[in-house]
C-alpha cells in the first residue's frame, strides 16, 4: 500500500440552496439525488437534482405543507423508487418521485417532529415485507408497512408512566430471512434498544449516556453485526452484535472524533466495514474497523463473550463551518457520496482508494 | 515540500482525476439504466408483494384470532379465485371445457390477494419492557358468520385505502357495507367515524363512535375519536370529558392533553366575555351551563307574549346561567326608561298586557319570598306602610298571578292583600355586578313588574344611589322611598355627595314622606334622614341651584320638621336663610 493508495476524501460539487436542507438521499440506479428541507416559511420542500459532468442540475422542486425532515428510499420497490419522508408535523408520506405533488400514502405517525425514518425489504435489501420504521420526538417507534393505511404495524412505546425520552434515531437490520427483522432506536436520553420483530421484545438494551443522535447497521440484510452509534459530545460507540454474552451486553469500541457532536453515520454500500461520521464542526471522517482476532472468547464462567475490534481512521475532511446533519452514499458507485450543512451547502464528495 | 510528500500529493490527485473520470462514465451508464428502470416501474405498477410477504400485523391478527389452529391455512391465491378448485393445468382441456369464466371472473371481483395467509412459524409472545400496542384487535363478536367476519374484515381494508386515498365519502359507504356483513366489529365503526370526521360530519362520526364504545368499552381511539366529533359540534364539554376519559386510562396521551388544554381555553374564554352563544352552540352551552347549574330547585317563571315594539333579542338560558351565581342571586332588571307619565298611575297594568321577562332562574321576579337568611335586608314592612292601598293590592295581584315555587332558602309567597310589602326581599347583587339580562318591557307595566322585583341593597357609591333612586323614582315614588328606607342608613347618606336633580327628587319625596307620616313615630326617622342629606356632601351649594319649586318642598320640610322638633338645628336655620334670601 504505497502513499498513492491513500484514502482521500474531498469535496466534488458545492450547490447552495436556498432552503434549509435536512436530509439527502440519492436516488437508487441512478445520477440523481433527492433533497429533503424546509423553506423559509416552515413549508416543506424536496429537490430533486441531477449530477452531470461536476455540475448538479435541479430538476424539480416541490413544496409541501409542512416541512420535511428526513426520507429513505428503502423500502420501495427497485423500479419504483418511491420516497417515504417525515415531516416535522408527525406525517409520514411517500410519494413518487416522477409526480411528487400525488401522495400515495399520508398518515400521521407522530404527535410531534418525525426525526427519524428507515426501511427495509424494498430495493431488494432485505427479505420479507418492506417496512418502513420511524421514531418520532413522542417517543415512539413504529412499523408502518405501505398496504395498511390505518395505522402502523407495530408500534413500540415506552410504559406509560415511565420518561419519554425522544426517539432521535432508527435503524432496521437483521432482515436476513422473510421472518426476522430488528428495529435499533436510540433517544436522547442515550438509550439504546433493539426490538426484535420476530418474537416482539426487546433483545438488547444500553445507556450510552449522551443523546444518540444516529444509529447504523452495517448491513441490513445479513445477519446483524455492527451497529454504529454516534452520540452527543464527539462519542461513536461501535457495538459487535454478533455476541451477546451472559450480562446481556454487546462488545463495543468507543472512539472519540469530530471534537463536537457526531450528527450521523454512514456504512458505505460497498464495503460494510467502512462508514463515514458527519461532526458539528463541519467534518468528515471515513473510518475502517479492524476486526479482532478473535471475535468471541470465553470469559471466566465459560459463557462467551463478544470482543470489540478497532476502527481506524483512514480519511477527513473538513468540508464546512457549521454542522453537518446528513449523509447519504451512493449505492451504486463506491465512494460517492452527498451531504449537506446547516450552511445551507449541498456538497457531492468523493473517497478515492477506498480500501477494499 | 519535500519529495515523498509531493510524490503523494501528485499521486493523490491522479487517483481523483481517475476516479472523476469513472465517475463521468458511470454517470451516462447509470442514466441509461435508469430510463430502463422507468419503463418497468411503469409496467410493474400492479405488482404486489402481499402474495409473498404478508402485512405483519395481519399475519400475526388471524393466528391470534383464530386461536385454536396453530398454523393457518396456506391459501393459494388462484384457489379461492376459482372456486376453491385446484389450478386446471393447462393441456387439462377436458377440465377446461368445464370452466366458466365468468363465474371466476365474479370471483375475482369479490376477492382481493389480501387475503392470503402464510403460515407463520412465529411466536407472538407478549413483550417485556416496552409495551406494544397493535392497531387491529383480535376479538370476534360471536353474532356473525366466520365468512361475515371476513368479508367485514376485507372491507374494512378497502375502506381504509379509499380513506388514504383521500376518498372519504366512498370509505364510508364501504365500511357500511362491511357492517351490514358484521355489525358488531368495532373497528368498522370507528374508521366510519374518522372518515365522518374527515369529512366534517360531527354527528354522524360521534354517533358511530357511541356505537364502537357501547361495543368494545375499553377501545381508546373511539373516545379520541368522539372527542373530535364533538369538537366539530362544538360540544366543549362532552368534548373534555371523552378525552378525560381518554387521560384517566392513558396519563401521557399527548393528544388527549393537548385537546384537554385547549378545551379549557375556550371554555375560560367563554365564560369572561359571556356572549351570547350563535344558534348552533346553544345545545352545547345548555348542557355545560346544566353541568356548572346549582341543583336547587328552580322557580318558574311566567313567561308571557311582548309587545310587538320591543327590540330585545330573544332569551336564552345560557345568557344568564354562566355569569350568575345560584341561589341568592336575582336578577335585576336595568335599562328601563319609563315614562314617567305612564308610573304615574298604575291602572295600566293588566294581564294582557305582556313581558318577555329574563331572569335567572331562581331570582324571585315573580316571587319574592320571604328569606329568613336575609338579615339586616330583612324589612317588615306591615309598620311602613308607604304605597297606596290601591296601588298595594294591584301588586299583589299580580304577583299573586305569577306562579311560583319555594326558593330553596325561602318559604312560600306571602301574598297578602293588605300588607303590601310584607315580604321582604332577598339579597340582590349590586348592579354593578349583575349580569348583562335584557328585560323587554312594554312602558305601562314597568311599574308593576318593578314592585314585583327585589328591591337594590345597600348603595356602596353615591353614583349608585343616585341611579337606583333615580329609577326608582321614575318607576314608583313609593318604591323608591321604601328602598331608602330598607336600604339607606343615615349615616350613609351623609357621606354621599348629590346632585342636584337627585336632590331635587330626594326632597320632593321626603316631604310626601313626611307629610304622611306627619304624626306618627316615623317623621323624626324622616327627619334624621333630612339632616343626614343636609349633611351630605355638597349639599349647601347643590342646594341653592335646586329649581323652585324644589326648594320651596325643601322649605316645606324644615318647617315641618321644625313643628315636629320644636326648632331646628343652628345649621338647618342657616340653611333655610340662605334659601330664603340668595
Amino acid at each position: 500500500m504505497g502513499n498513492g493508495d491513500k484514502t482521500q476524501m474531498l469535496v466534488h460539487i458545492e450547490k447552495n440552496l436556498d432552503y434549509q436542507s435536512f436530509d439527502v438521499r440519492w436516488i437508487p440506479n441512478s445520477a440523481r439525488l433527492v433533497v429533503l428541507g424546509s423553506n423559509t416559511d416552515a413549508t416543506g420542500c424536496i429537490e430533486i437534482m441531477e449530477m452531470s459532468s461536476g455540475k448538479l442540475d435541479s430538476l424539480c422542486k416541490t413544496k409541501y405543507p409542512y416541512a420535511v425532515k428526513c426520507g429513505t428510499f428503502r423500502a420501495s420497490s427497485t423500479a419504483a423508487r418511491q420516497l417515504a419522508f417525515g415531516d416535522f408535523h408527525g406525517h409520514l408520506q411517500v410519494v413518487d418521485l416522477s409526480q411528487p405533488e400525488k401522495i400515495l400514502y399520508s398518515v400521521k405517525a407522530h404527535h410531534r417532529v418525525l426525526n427519524t425514518i428507515d426501511g427495509v425489504g424494498g430495493l431488494d435489501i432485505g427479505r420479507g415485507a418492506p417496512e418502513l420504521v420511524t421514531g418520532g420526538a413522542d417517543g415512539r417507534v413504529k412499523v408502518w408497512d405501505l398496504r395498511q393505511s390505518d395505522g402502523p404495524v407495530v408500534t413500540i412505546a415506552p410504559q406509560e408512566g415511565t420518561h419519554q425520552p425522544d426517539c432521535w434515531a432508527v435503524a432496521a437490520g437483521n432482515a436476513h430471512s422473510p421472518e426476522e427483522r430488528v428495529v435499533a432506536s436510540g433517544f436522547d436520553n442515550g438509550d439504546i434498544r433493539l426490538f426484535d420483530l420476530r418474537t416482539n421484545k426487546v433483545m438488547w438494551g444500553a445507556n450510552v449516556g449522551n443523546g444518540v443522535c444516529s444509529l447504523d447497521f452495517d448491513r441490513r440484510d445479513i445477519m446483524m453485526n455492527k451497529l454504529v452509534a454516534t452520540v452527543l459530545e464527539a462519542n461513536i460507540h461501535i457495538f459487535d452484535l454478533r455476541t451477546l454474552d451472559a450480562n446481556n451486553q454487546f462488545a463495543f469500541k468507543s472512539v472519540l472524533a469530530h471534537k463536537s457532536t457526531v450528527w450521523c453515520a454512514r456504512h458505505l454500500p460497498q464495503n460494510r466495514d467502512i462508514w463515514v461520521t458527519t461532526g458539528g464542526n463541519g467534518s468528515l471522517m471515513l473510518w475502517k474497523y479492524v476486526y479482532p482476532a478473535k471475535r468471541s472468547v470465553k470469559d471466566a464462567t465459560g459463557n462467551l463473550m463478544g470482543v470489540p475490534g478497532n476502527a481506524d481512521c483512514l480519511a477527513s475532511l473538513t468540508a464546512s463551518t457549521q454542522p453537518i446533519t446528513n449523509f447519504d452514499w451512493n449505492a451504486d458507485f463506491a465512494g460517492l457520496g452527498a451531504f449537506s450543512a446547516i450552511d445551507q451547502i449541498l456538497r457531492v464528495t468523493i473517497a478515492t482508494n477506498l480500501p477494499s | 515540500m519535500d519529495a515523498s510528500k509531493l510524490k503523494e500529493f501528485r499521486d493523490g490527485a491522479r487517483a481523483i482525476e481517475d476516479y472523476i473520470i469513472s465517475l463521468n462514465r458511470w454517470e451516462k451508464n447509470i442514466k441509461e439504466e435508469d430510463k430502463k428502470l422507468m419503463e418497468i416501474c411503469a409496467q410493474q405498477r400492479n405488482h404486489d408483494l402481499s402474495e409473498e410477504f404478508p402485512i405483519r400485523s395481519k399475519a400475526r391478527e388471524l393466528l391470534m384470532s383464530e386461536g385454536k389452529r396453530e398454523e393457518v391455512e396456506k391459501k393459494d391465491p388462484m384457489k379461492s379465485v376459482i372456486g376453491g378448485k385446484s389450478k386446471i393445468n393447462a393441456y387439462d382441456y377436458a377440465a377446461w371445457d368445464k370452466y366458466d369464466a365468468d363465474a371466476a371472473a365474479e370471483e375475482v371481483d369479490k376477492f382481493t390477494p389480501n387475503q392470503n395467509i402464510k403460515s407463520l412459524s412465529s411466536d407472538s409472545t407478549p413483550s417485556s419492557n416496552l409495551k406494544q400496542t397493535r392497531q387491529i384487535s383480535s376479538t370476534e363478536p360471536p353474532a356473525s358468520t366466520d365468512e361475515a367476519k371476513i368479508k367485514a374484515l376485507k372491507l374494512k381494508d378497502e375502506g381504509n385505502e379509499l380513506f388514504s386515498a383521500g376518498k372519504y365519502a366512498d370509505a364510508i359507504k364501504v365500511y357500511s357495507t362491511g357492517l351490514s356483513l358484521d355489525s358488531s366489529n368495532h373497528i368498522l365503526y370507528a374508521n366510519r367515524a374518522m372518515a365522518y370526521i374527515k369529512l366534517e360530519d360531527g354527528r354522524a362520526a360521534e354517533r358511530d363512535c357511541n356505537v364502537c364504545i357501547s361495543l368494545c368499552p375499553d377501545y381508546l381511539k373511539a373516545y379520541l375519536r368522539r372527542g373530535v366529533a364533538r369538537l366539530l359540534q362544538d360540544k366543549l364539554q362532552l368534548a373534555l370529558e371523552d378525552y378525560n376519559k381518554v387521560l384517566t386510562v392513558e396519563p401521557f396521551n399527548k393528544d388527549a392533553k393537548f385537546h384537554v388544554s385547549q378545551i379549557e381555553q375556550k371554555l375560560a374564554s367563554v365564560k369572561q366575555t359571556s356572549k351570547p352563544p350563535s344558534s348552533h352552540e346553544n345545545k352545547s352551552s345548555f348542557e355545560i351551563l346544566a353541568a356548572n347549574r346549582s341543583q336547587k330547585p328552580l322557580t318558574k317563571v311566567d313567561i308571557i307574549e311582548l309587545n310587538k315594539e320591543s327590540q330585545v333579542p330573544p332569551f336564552t338560558r345560557a345568557m344568564i346561567s354562566p355569569s350568575t351565581r345560584a341561589q341568592d342571586t336575582a336578577a335585576l332588571t336595568s335599562h328601563q326608561r319609563v315614562d314617567p307619565a305612564a308610573t304615574s298611575s298604575n291602572e295600566n297594568i293588566s294581564t294582557s298586557e305582556v313581558i318577555r321577562v329574563e331572569t335567572h332562574p331562581n331570582s324571585p321576579i315573580a316571587n319574592i319570598p320571604t328569606s329568613p337568611t336575609t338579615e339586616a335586608k330583612a324589612v317588615n314592612f306591615s309598620e311602613k306602610q308607604f304605597i297606596e292601598p290601591d296601588s298595594c293590592s294591584r301588586i299583589c295581584k299580580s304577583e299573586h298571578d305569577a306562579q311560583c315555587e319555594p326558593m330553596t332558602k325561602s318559604s312560600q309567597l306571602k301574598c297578602v292583600e293588605s300588607e303590601p310589602l310584607a315580604e321582604s326581599f332577598s339579597k340582590f347583587t349590586q348592579e354593578s355586578a349583575s349580569p348583562q339580562i335584557f328585560v323587554a318591557t312594554s312602558d305601562s307595566l314597568q311599574k308593576s313588574e318593578e314592585s314585583k322585583l327585589p328591591l337594590p341593597s345597600v348603595p356602596r357609591t353615591s353614583h349608585q344611589f343616585m341611579t337606583v333612586w333615580a329609577r326608582l323614582v321614575s318607576a314608583s315614588p313609593d318604591l323608591a322611598l321604601q328602598w331608602l328606607q330598607q336600604s339607606m342608613k343615615a349615616s350613609l347618606l351623609r357621606k354621599f355627595e348629590l346632585e342636584t336633580e337627585c336632590i331635587g327628587s330626594l326632597v320632593q319625596q321626603l316631604l310626601r314622606l313626611r307629610k304622611a307620616v306627619q304624626e306618627s313615630s316615623d317623621a323624626s326617622y324622616v327627619d334624621t334622614f333630612v339632616i343626614a342629606l343636609t349633611e351630605s356632601r355638597g349639599f349647601d351649594l347643590q342646594v341653592l341651584f335646586l329649581e323652585e319649586t324644589r326648594k320651596n318642598d325643601f322649605l316645606e320640610l324644615l318647617e315641618l320638621m321644625e313643628a315636629s322638633q320644636r326648632s331646628l338645628p343652628a345649621k338647618l336655620v342657616a340653611l333655610k336663610q340662605a334659601i330664603i334670601s340668595p
